[in-house]
């Protein structure tokens, strides 16, 4: 399993600071995961993709968390950011700031859908939602991306 | 100009970055979940309330150095120090050891755990030991539960952080309320100690990040209300922000070696807790450097 942390920790976690907005919580998200399958590793370790399932403990933990903290949330989301990576260029901070202004849900269909590159169906599945919730939330995901960043929003596959 | 899922995708390759305490972090993780599963399983089916009070003594700045009061508005040394609290009541009998404040209120039980002291609360009135003597003291104690999600998700445990000046110096109480039956002793120490641990193990993670300017470590300890950001102190130190799972402190060292802590979580700014809880973490911190 520790093969599997070099592997896949730096890289969930890159996914869910985007899709969470904060690098603290990504870490406890993905460090949570990672703790929860220890015990089942002897059974997750036979899947085809285990790391499919970490990606999908972390990111419904984050997005729990995302959805109970409530006010907690918003105070903190006004909080000062921790810079724990090089200072990225100007368009990435646009970018990034435009992806963090959508709601959780619509973040997530963006990332898992354009990051990760699965198939509407397949983020349907990851998120517990339909396809065409899915549909939706990347729609307008785009469409509000497109609006801050004036990028040609893509269609759906 | 490059396309969405380019753009996406390149900021997701530059955040990523493995978590700080690596793979060891998930191991101790796993072990405080399993922890606080055992916990939960002991608590099932039963019925009064369970308390239990973690008593640790503060560590007092060295003799002779005094440390740099950093430029954050607000801030406060831990010398500052709550007024001595009224001798506990008396007549109220425990059974075991004495406690910390001779036989009265706390003292129902006493047993030595990895250096924490454990002792029950009042069986007869369900109060907490240390300053809460009278009605109004007792309910001001009462409400100052300090509610933590995580432990509330899992056992519905509750943490409790009090100052008492005791026979030694001032202490400070940890208490874990189990609002859920029959927790032993040992199941709700351990859901306090997972609490301290996880806190202290982030602070000394911190604080071994970057070290103290002074030779041997830190030459005294202050805390300070939440900073805004991060920054320089009017002396030089220098503001790491940490934003945890649960609670948020920074911390900054001055050029002796002065370390001063401060929460970070802005929910709390305000009660009484707070001051309480950042004390305990600096307990905390000192005694996992003990070890």
């Amino acid at each position: 399993m520790a093969s599997l942390y070099a592997a896949s920790a730096g890289r969930l976690t890159g996914l869910l600071t985007l899709m969470g907005g904060d690098r603290a919580e990504a870490e406890d998200a993905v460090q949570d995961a990672f703790a929860a399958l220890l015990p089942r590793w002897d059974h997750v370790r036979r899947y085809d993709d285990p790391e499919a399932w970490l990606r999908q403990v972390a990111v419904r933990r984050l997005l729990n968390r995302k959805r109970h903290l409530g006010r907690r949330q918003r105070i903190l989301g006004a909080a000062p950011r921790a810079e724990l990576v090089p200072e990225p260029g100007a368009d990435r901070v646009d970018l990034e700031a435009a992806l963090w202004a959508l709601p959780p849900q619509q973040r997530a269909a963006v990332v898992l859908h354009h990051v990760l590159g699965l198939p509407v169906d397949a983020v349907a599945a990851e998120l517990h939602v339909a396809v065409g919730t899915v549909k939706s939330r990347l729609s307008r995901g785009r469409a509000s991306l497109a609006a801050h960043l004036r990028v040609e929003a893509e269609h759906d596959a | 100009m490059p396309d969405l899922t380019e753009l996406l995708t390149d900021s997701a390759a530059r955040h990523a970055v493995a978590p700080r305490g690596g793979f060891a972090d998930v191991e101790q993780r796993a072990s405080r979940n399993r922890k606080r599963k055992a916990a939960l399983v002991a608590v099932l089916g039963s019925g009064a309330a369970a308390v239990v009070v973690l008593v640790a003594s503060t560590v007092a700045p060295r003799a002779g150095v005094q440390p740099d009061q950093p430029s954050i508005p607000g801030s406060e040394s831990s010398a500052q120090q709550p007024p001595p609290c009224p001798p506990p009541p008396r007549g109220v009998q425990g059974a075991g050891e004495p406690g910390p404040y001779g036989s009265g209120l706390g003292s129902a039980v006493a047993a030595e755990l990895d250096g924490w002291r454990v002792s029950a609360p009042d069986p007869r009135t369900g109060d907490f030991p240390g300053c809460a003597s009278s009605g109004e003291e007792r309910a001001k104690a009462r409400a100052v539960h300090y509610p933590l999600a995580d432990y509330d998700a899992v056992v519905g445990g509750r943490v409790q952080v009090e100052t008492q000046a005791g026979p030694s110096g001032p202490t400070i109480q940890l208490t874990t309320a189990r609002y859920t039956p029959s927790l032993t002793e040992d199941d709700a120490a351990a859901v306090a100690r997972g609490f301290l641990d996880q806190q202290a193990e982030e602070l000394r993670q911190m604080i071994a990040q970057n070290p103290s300017p002074a030779p041997g470590g830190p030459t005294a300890v202050s805390v300070a209300t939440a900073p805004e950001s991060e920054g320089k102190t009017a002396s030089g130190g220098h503001w790491w922000i940490y934003r945890g799972q649960q609670n948020k402190f920074g911390f900054a060292w001055t050029p002796n070696g002065a370390l001063t802590v401060a929460r970070m979580d802005p929910d709390l700014q305000t009660d009484e807790a707070t001051r309480w809880l950042r004390d305990a973490l600096l307990a905390a911190a000192e005694f996992q450097a003990s070890r």
